[in-house]
């Protein structure tokens, strides 16, 4: 039955059939034609696949950052970070790795910030003189962080399916994350220097201060929802919905920007970004019920583990598979399908589950900068009308400073560890 | 045919994303009025989660029809330069069949499980856990119609030679 269950999943997404769909379709023949389980277990597992809690999350998550986005909050987040970096050599696309970083804090998602904050960057840069690809090949690879930074929806997504605390994960992607801010920094500091890059004059401090305090309301988005995680005041769904409701007040009672009648469409749409991935997270219950049966997970065990006894091995294959995996699909959907496979592995290997779940996250967000399926590579295409292609090429030498985070973290499991050990205990 | 069927299906998309505004708005209340009851009022809600939860169900199915309605859902498109425009026409057809067939099985399904699952309850809310469950149901419902229009598109797109140079999605 399982042979039977892959080969058609991979045939049915080949031939233009949606991931939810075909993986909805190859279970519904699989239960039919080769097995004997009820085909009522295909309408339990679909709904008890997005009966979460923790998932509530996501759409909250979303909508934030879609309020933040419509709000013109992200013009204030990027003119603050030019106010900040702006007047150093190369500047410009040091504010586009800084607006990032505060971005990230108030969104949990990479296409997000490619699609928000994208346009307004790499219209800066060009219009200062930078080369067009260098700015969307950095605002790509910047876009990486946003998923690291708390607050994450893949993290979200992971937490749900290792079922371990969405609060450690969130606070053990930090150093991650400014790590990969802090590499990207270096390597524009080093081509600047080669290249000459132009600089801002330095602002006034009336200005900064005004910058400032422009940014400091929505920049004060990642406090509430980190400080009320880790002081205990709610939990990561919570905050997720405090942080929509206080995204949505200052939109619309601070800086006007959102009215009451655009509230519909942005709830819609926020909903409709979120059922792409629960809609496929609905289908791959049943998967992945499928898979438990036909003892998947014990074949993947054996098959790693008669490769190698060795955690630091088993980490490395584990980090090429998902490379690949990454580089090939959605993230999200990579992640579905990946995770309960992969959980057997972790604990008979004594991986920390926390530990990877940051670096599985931190692994798959390289693969949204990446060919032949990186989302952000297609957002900037669009938003700049440079060929994908031409994208491709662009951006891989911006990608080996995370790929050396990713080992970095990999490797000293304390980078991501320490923080949620010491706020939360052992 | 294919013009009345369109009319339905836009109605009934207009009235999903009318029930995905209600429930998405409902769930993030819920939980905003949550955390100030906790911390204002000194009082819980209790039915925070089992109420959120089932709003958020009801999202994620109208979300997904429309979705589906939009074309949203991801899918690969790389086997499109090797099969050309009239490939592209046949597979989408047999896309449509075969997603009318599955939706329609599960269309059943989904009633059947409905009716056995109806009797049993919330233990804090009290309401019966099908509400959950009935959301696929609806959704199901409303994916059908899209379905079958989309399913006439393709069968006209590959029957009518004006149509058939041209790209189907």
């Amino acid at each position: 039955m399982l042979t039977m269950l892959i080969a058609t999943f991979v045939v049915l997404v080949v031939f233009r059939f949606s991931i939810a769909m075909a993986l909805g379709l190859s279970c519904a023949a699989a239960i039919v034609f080769f097995s004997n389980i009820s085909p009522i277990v295909m309408v339990q597992r679909m709904v008890v696949g997005v009966d979460s809690f923790v998932l509530l999350a996501i759409p909250l998550f979303v909508l934030s950052g879609r309020l933040m986005n419509e709000g013109g909050i992200t013009d204030k987040i990027f003119l603050f970070a030019r106010a900040l970096v702006g007047h150093v050599k190369g500047g410009l696309a040091h504010a586009n790795i800084i607006g990032s970083l505060i971005f990230a804090g108030m969104t949990g998602s990479a296409v997000a910030d490619a699609a928000g904050m994208g346009a307004i960057e790499i219209k800066a840069m060009k219009d200062q003189g930078y080369n067009e690809e260098f700015a969307a090949s950095m605002t790509i690879a910047s876009s990486i962080i946003g998923p690291i930074i708390p607050p994450s929806i893949p993290m979200v997504l992971y937490g749900a399916l290792a079922e371990v605390s969405v609060g450690r994960l969130f606070v053990g992607g930090i150093v991650p994350g400014l790590l990969v801010a802090l590499s990207l920094m270096a390597m524009v500091a080093a081509i600047g220097q080669r290249k000459n890059f132009p600089k801002d004059p330095r602002v006034s401090l009336s200005v900064f201060i005004r910058r400032f305090w422009d940014a400091f309301i929505p920049g004060l988005t990642p406090v509430i929802i980190v400080g009320g995680i880790v002081g205990g005041i709610f939990t990561p769904t919570e905050a997720a919905a405090v942080a929509a409701v206080y995204a949505l007040a200052i939109s619309m009672l601070i800086y006007r920007s959102i009215r009451f009648r655009d509230l519909p469409g942005i709830l819609v749409e926020t909903m409709v970004t979120t059922a792409v991935v629960t809609f496929i997270i609905s289908n791959a219950s049943i998967f992945s019920y499928l898979l438990i049966l036909g003892d998947i997970s014990e074949a993947v065990v054996n098959g790693l583990t008669s490769i190698t006894s060795s955690k630091y091995v088993m980490l490395l294959m584990l980090n090429i598979i998902l490379l690949f995996f990454g580089a090939v699909m959605e993230a999200g959907v990579a992640l579905i399908l990946l995770v309960p496979i992969l959980l057997p592995v972790l604990k008979i290997m004594d991986i920390d589950l926390i530990h990877f779940g940051v670096v599985l996250t931190v692994n798959l967000m390289i693969g949204v900068a990446t060919p032949p399926v990186g989302v952000c590579l297609f957002v900037v295409s669009h938003i700049t009308g440079i060929r994908v292609e031409r994208l491709m090429r662009a951006v891989l030498p911006y990608i080996v400073p995370p790929v050396i985070v990713l080992f970095l973290i990999t490797y000293i499991p304390s980078l991501v560890t320490f923080i949620p050990n010491l706020v939360f205990g052992k | 045919m294919i013009g009345s069927v369109r009319k339905f299906s836009d109605a009934l998309d207009k009235a999903a994303q009318g029930l995905t505004v209600l429930s998405v708005s409902s769930f993030t209340l819920l939980l905003f009025a949550a955390v100030i009851c906790r911390y204002l009022l000194k009082t819980s809600i209790l039915f925070e989660e089992e109420g959120s939860k089932i709003l958020f169900v009801w999202a994620c199915f109208m979300g997904a029809s429309v979705a589906y309605k939009r074309k949203a859902h991801i899918w690969f498109n790389f086997i499109e330069r090797f099969i050309g425009c009239r490939g592209i026409a046949i597979s989408d057809l047999i896309i449509h069949a075969s997603t009318f067939c599955f939706f329609s099985y599960l269309f059943v399904d989904s009633i059947n499980f409905l009716l056995q699952i109806w009797e049993t309850y919330f233990p804090l809310i009290g309401v019966s856990q099908g509400w959950v469950y009935l959301a696929l149901t609806v959704a199901l419902g409303v994916l059908i119609v899209h379905n079958l229009f989309f399913l006439l598109e393709s069968v006209q797109a590959l029957t009518s030679p004006a149509a058939a140079g041209e790209k189907p999605r």
